[in-house]
């Protein structure tokens, strides 16, 4: 009796111990995402508090109270720029992610449509002709996944100097220029992108197929198939060509900002946490 | 019997604490993979303020050239005109 006593204590220390060590994880997980956040907060309110006491003592000079704030503006600058390149690399792996699982889905459907054109290639007498045919079919659909890929590449580098125009308005914001302007062709700009992008998802969805008559109109059959693709490829370069535009036009804006050249690059630039 | 009972109750806690140890393991890998992230994130912002001036965001919008899809299209029109 006594000995299974000793043990029921036990056990029961141990499933104390245990559920102590989950609910430990559990509050700490929590306190993980939150915790960068409240360190800058606290940080925030420690230079405020700051700022406020050497108004009031007169412990601090004005000049050293506007260097806190300065300090604290910058710091909530390169938060931004930070929460910003954060967003980017989120799109960017969504579209990659979207892509990748449209082709998946179509993988199937290429070649199913791949085997009813054998069959109906299997009809004509001259085998040549129908080994450029199913190669003609191949060289579409793997011409749009190429292309697409290339124009998302691209997609993305307009965007990374429109990250760049971003910053910059920011610095002549925070150094009291007007940014009005600039900050509307930012958005033209980033609409544009969005667009692009949306665009080449729907490009990634196409599936090209052929339907062959008699061996003397193959070619005719596969041209307007062909032009097909090129025209839709077309339509989403003449996208993306626009998108780089908007972000000339964002530049050109930033340019004509009075005292924009003069701008000091922010001291924070080069420092690491 | 009695023994036995015992010993289920100790094996359960046991599995419990070995439990708790695993979510614990975890969560700091986790926490560590977002350290990692938020560092990396730092650095690319860092990069971009380093180089946002009007010229080098020009010079570097002049370097994305769109080609044209023309030569793309060569291979297949080469085939066609053996149809």
């Amino acid at each position: 009796m006594k000995n299974r006593l000793i043990f029921v204590l036990l056990a029961t220390g141990l499933l104390l111990s245990a559920g102590k060590v989950v609910a430990q994880n559990k509050i700490e997980a929590g306190d993980n995402k939150a915790a960068v956040e409240t360190i800058r907060q606290e940080e925030r309110e420690e230079i405020r508090q700051e700022v406020g006491t050497a108004v009031e003592t007169g412990e601090k000079t004005r000049e050293e109270a506007r260097e806190e704030i300065r300090m604290e503006e910058r710091e909530n600058l390169k938060e931004a720029r930070v929460e910003s390149v954060r967003q980017v690399r989120q799109t960017r792996q969504e579209t990659r992610e979207n892509i990748e699982r449209i082709r998946e889905e179509n993988r199937g459907l290429i070649e199913q449509r791949r085997l009813a054109l054998k069959e109906q290639l299997g009809l004509l007498q001259n085998e040549e002709k129908a080994e450029i045919v199913e190669r003609i079919y191949d060289n579409l659909n793997r011409l749009n996944d190429q292309i697409v890929t290339r124009l998302l590449v691209k997609i993305d580098q307009i965007e990374e100097v429109l990250e760049r125009v971003k910053s910059r308005t920011d610095k002549a914001q925070e150094a009291g220029l007007d940014v009005s302007g600039v900050r509307e062709a930012i958005v033209v700009a980033e609409e544009a992108i969005e667009n692009a992008r949306a665009a080449a998802e729907t490009q990634a969805g196409n599936v090209y197929e052929i339907t062959i008559g008699d061996e003397a109109s193959l070619r005719t059959d596969i041209k307007p198939v062909r032009d097909r693709l090129q025209s839709d490829l077309e339509a989403l370069r003449q996208k993306v060509v626009l998108a780089r535009e908007a972000v000339r036009e964002a530049i050109t804006t930033l340019a004509q900002v009075r005292g924009i050249e003069g701008l000091e690059i922010s001291p924070s630039a080069g420092k690491t946490e | 019997m009695k023994n036995k009972k015992t010993l289920i109750i100790i094996l359960v806690a046991l599995i419990l604490f070995l439990a708790g140890g695993f979510v614990r393991l975890k969560n700091q890998k986790q926490l560590l993979v977002e350290e990692e992230e938020r560092k990396s994130l730092e650095q690319e912002a860092q990069q971009i303020e380093a180089t946002d001036s009007v010229a080098e965001a020009e010079a570097l919008l002049d370097q994305i050239e769109i080609e044209s899809l023309d030569d793309d299209f060569e291979v297949i029109d080469e085939d066609l005109n053996k149809l």
